[in-house]
C-alpha cells in the first residue's frame, strides 16, 4: 500500500534513535468507527516531521493517541504501539507523557479563557515544579522569560485575559504554554488554522527556532506548503493509513502532492473537473 | 491593603486568605453574627440556623465536585444519606464514641465516592448527571430494603451525641457565664466543624489538585495537555465532595434524632444544587450564604403568611400555596435571576457592590 519515496534518510537527521515511533496503530471511537488503520510513523531526534492529509484522515487522532487523550474523546487504541525512546507508552495518560517530555499544542488552541496570559503560560509548567523531581522555580522563570522573548506580543498582553486575545495571539499562547513544559518532542495540531499570513510566518519561525534548539517536532497541517517548507520528512495520510511518505523535498517535488496539496499542476491552474475526480487520478490509490 | 484595594498586584496578595483591612473588619462582623445568632434568636431560628450550617457543609462537598471540578452531580444527597446511616450504625447500633462515627461516616461516603468517580472519566455533563441520579435511586432502594438499619419507610431514631457523658441536647453551663441549650450547643459545634471544613475547602482550591480541578472544569483538554492527571483529579473531586457530604450526614443524624430514608432523595440533591448556584458557583463563602438563603427562606415566608394572601402555613384542601411550595417558587426564581443577571451568585452581587463602594466616586 505504502509507496515510499525514501531512498536514503535525509542526512541531517539520525533516524536510528527515533524518540517517537508509532507502529501499526489502530484507533477507533465509541467502539464503532475505525479511524486509524495500521498507521506507522516515526519522528527522529531533532527532526521536524509533518502529517498531511485531507479532513477526516486521522491526523488529529494520531496526536490524541500519542498524547493519551483518547479517553477524553471516548476513543481507544485497539492495536499497535507507541514507543517513546524505545519504551512502550501505548495508552499512557497525558500527565505521564508531559512528564516524559512530550507537549501538545491542541487543535483549536484551548486556552483558559478566564485566566490571564501569564497564568495560562504558567499552567503549562504544571509538571515542572520540584514536587515532580524536575526543576526549581528559577528554571521555570527562565523558561517563562524565554517564551515571552519568543512571543513579544504575549509579553505586551501579559496581564490580559486570554479569552479576549485574537485568534493568532491565542495560538501563540497555546504554543508558549506547551513550551513551558520544556518538551523534547513538540506536537502541533494545525497551528496555522485560520490565522493571518503574517502570524503564520511568525509561528513558522518559532517552530524552526524551537527545533534548532533541539526539540523534535511533529506537525499536523493542512497548509502543506508551510509544513513541507520546514519539515525534513512528511507522511501523507488518507483514511487512517499512510499512503505516501518521504523526505520533504521529495514530497514537494511529487506531482500528486503538487496537484492535490499545493494546488499546482505543471504550471496551469487546477482543472476543477479533475479535482472532482481526484480520487481516481491519485496514483497511490490505484 | 493594596494601592487599589481590589486587584492583587503580586502573587503573594493573590494567595492571601483575606485582603486588606476591610476584609478583616468583615471577618469580625461575620464572627459576631455567628456568635450572636443562636443567643439572640428564638428556638425556631436556632434550629433553622443549625440546619443551614449542616446544609452548608454538605453543599461545600457539592461545591468541590461540581463548582470546582465541574463534575455535575445530582446524587449528592446519596452521600449525605450514607453519612447519616453510617453514623447511626456506628453511634447507635454499635455504640461507638462520636470521635469515631463522625469522621468514619465521612470516610464511608468518600469510599462510595471512589466508586462513582470513575464514571466521570467517560461521561460528561448531562450523562454524568444521569449516572449520579442512578446512584441516588440505588441508595434509596438499599435504604428501603434494609429496615434493620434504616427503619424502612417509617424511619428510625438516630443517635444522641454524648461528649464525655454529656448529651449535646441538654443544657450546658459554660464557665458559669452562660447556659447554652441544646440548639445553641449544636450551633457552635456545627459552626466549628463548618469553619474548619470551609477553610480546608478554601485552601484546597489553591493547592495543586485544586488548581487541577479548576483547569478540568474550564478546559479538560487543556488540563490534560498541561499534565493534570485527569483520572485522579476527577475521582478525587468525587471522593472529597462525598467526604463533606458524609460528615454533614453524620451531623444531620445527630441533630435530627429521627431520620426517614425519604428525606434523602432527589429533592435534597436539587436543594444543594440550588445552594451552590444561588451562592455563586466556585466560591466557598457563596456556599454558606446560599445555604442560609435556601434554608431560612421557608421561615421567612412562614413569618410572612399573615401578610401575604394565598399562602397558608399548612396545606389546605382548598388549594393555595403552602409555605414549602412558595419557597420552592422563590428559590426557583432566585436561580433563574442568578443565572440571567449575576452568574457569580449572591457572592458576585456582593463583590460587585463592594468594588463599587471601594472605588467610589470613580465607579459608576
Amino acid at each position: 500500500m505504502t509507496e515510499s519515496l525514501t531512498e536514503l534518510p535525509s542526512p541531517a537527521v539520525d533516524r536510528s534513535g527515533a524518540p517517537l515511533e508509532v507502529r501499526n496503530l489502530e484507533v477507533g471511537y465509541s467502539r464503532l468507527s475505525e479511524v486509524l488503520r495500521g498507521l506507522s510513523i516515526s519522528v527522529p531526534r531533532g527532526g521536524v516531521v509533518t502529517l498531511l492529509g485531507p479532513n477526516g484522515s486521522g491526523k488529529t487522532t494520531v496526536m490524541r493517541a500519542i498524547m493519551g487523550l483518547l479517553a477524553l474523546h471516548d476513543g481507544e487504541i485497539r492495536r499497535g504501539q507507541v514507543l517513546l525512546d524505545g519504551a512502550d507508552v501505548t495508552g499512557i495518560d497525558s500527565g505521564s507523557m508531559v512528564r516524559r517530555g512530550v507537549a501538545l499544542v491542541p487543535e483549536g488552541r484551548q486556552v483558559f479563557a478566564t485566566l490571564t496570559v501569564e497564568e495560562n503560560l504558567r499552567s503549562g509548567a504544571h509538571t515542572q515544579l520540584r514536587s515532580f523531581g524536575r526543576v526549581g522555580r528559577g528554571e521555570v522563570a527562565d523558561t517563562f522569560d524565554s517564551v515571552l522573548d519568543r512571543f513579544p506580543l504575549l509579553a505586551d498582553r501579559r496581564r490580559q485575559q486570554a479569552g479576549y486575545l485574537s485568534g493568532g495571539e491565542q495560538q501563540m499562547l497555546a504554543i508558549g504554554r506547551a513550551l513551558m513544559a520544556r518538551p523534547r518532542l513538540l506536537l502541533l495540531d494545525e497551528p496555522s488554522l485560520g490565522l493571518a499570513p503574517k502570524i503564520v510566518e511568525h509561528i513558522r519561525d518559532v517552530i524552526v527556532d524551537v527545533n534548532t534548539e533541539g526539540t523534535s517536532v511533529l506537525l499536523v497541517e493542512q497548509n502543506a506548503a508551510l509544513a513541507l517548507g520546514i519539515a525534513d520528512y512528511g507522511y501523507v495520510l488518507e483514511s487512517g493509513r499512510v499512503v505516501l511518505d518521504g523526505p520533504a523535498a521529495k514530497l514537494l517535488a511529487n506531482d500528486d502532492i503538487r496537484e492535490f496539496y499545493l494546488g499546482m499542476s505543471a504550471g496551469e491552474r487546477t482543472n476543477y473537473r479533475a479535482v472532482k475526480h481526484y480520487r481516481r487520478r491519485k496514483r497511490w490509490l490505484s | 491593603m493594596t494601592t487599589s484595594g481590589l486587584i492583587a498586584e503580586t502573587y503573594r496578595q493573590e494567595l492571601a486568605l483575606r485582603r486588606g483591612r476591610a476584609a478583616h473588619a468583615g471577618t469580625l462582623v461575620v464572627v459576631a453574627l455567628a456568635v450572636l445568632w443562636p443567643l439572640l434568636l428564638s428556638a425556631r431560628w436556632q434550629t433553622a440556623g443549625v440546619f443551614a450550617l449542616i446544609a452548608a457543609i454538605a453543599a461545600m462537598g457539592l461545591h468541590i465536585t461540581t463548582g470546582l471540578a465541574g463534575q455535575v452531580s445530582l446524587g449528592h444527597a446519596a452521600f449525605v444519606a450514607i453519612g447519616v446511616y453510617s453514623a447511626v450504625w456506628m453511634g447507635v447500633d454499635q455504640g461507638w464514641a462520636w470521635w469515631i462515627w463522625l469522621p468514619a461516616s465521612g470516610l464511608a461516603a468518600a469510599v462510595v465516592g471512589l466508586f462513582v468517580g470513575p464514571f466521570a472519566l467517560r461521561l460528561r455533563g448531562l450523562y454524568l448527571a444521569v449516572v449520579t441520579v442512578a446512584l441516588l435511586s440505588v441508595t434509596q432502594y438499599v435504604w428501603g430494603v434494609w429496615p434493620d438499619l434504616t427503619g424502612g419507610f417509617n424511619g428510625r431514631s438516630a443517635q444522641r451525641w454524648d461528649v464525655r457523658g454529656h448529651s449535646l441536647f441538654s443544657e450546658l453551663d459554660v464557665f458559669g457565664i452562660i447556659t447554652l441549650n441544646g440548639n445553641q450547643l449544636f450551633w457552635f459545634v456545627c459552626l466549628a466543624i463548618l469553619t474548619v471544613m470551609a477553610i480546608g475547602a478554601r485552601n484546597l482550591q489553591r493547592t495543586r489538585p485544586g488548581r487541577g480541578w479548576a483547569a478540568i472544569r474550564d478546559r479538560d483538554l487543556a488540563a490534560a495537555v498541561a499534565g493534570v492527571p485527569i483520572t485522579q483529579a476527577k475521582v478525587s473531586a468525587f471522593v472529597v465532595g462525598a467526604f463533606f457530604g458524609g460528615i454533614a450526614g453524620a451531623l444531620l443524624a445527630a441533630f435530627q434524632s429521627y431520620v426517614v430514608p425519604e428525606q434523602f432523595g432527589l429533592d435534597l440533591s436539587v436543594r444543594y444544587i440550588a445552594i451552590i448556584v444561588i451562592g455563586g458557583l466556585g466560591s466557598v463563602a457563596g456556599v454558606i450564604v446560599g445555604s442560609f438563603f435556601v434554608t431560612i427562606l421557608p421561615l421567612i415566608i412562614t413569618s410572612l403568611t399573615g401578610l401575604l394572601p394565598f399562602i397558608s402555613e399548612r396545606p389546605s384542601t382548598s388549594g393555595g400555596f403552602t409555605v414549602d411550595l412558595a419557597s420552592a417558587f422563590v428559590y426557583g426564581l432566585a436561580i433563574v435571576l442568578v443565572l440571567v443577571f449575576e452568574p457569580r451568585g449572591l457572592m458576585g452581587l456582593w463583590e460587585r457592590f463592594r468594588d463599587v463602594w471601594r472605588t467610589w466616586p470613580w465607579s459608576r
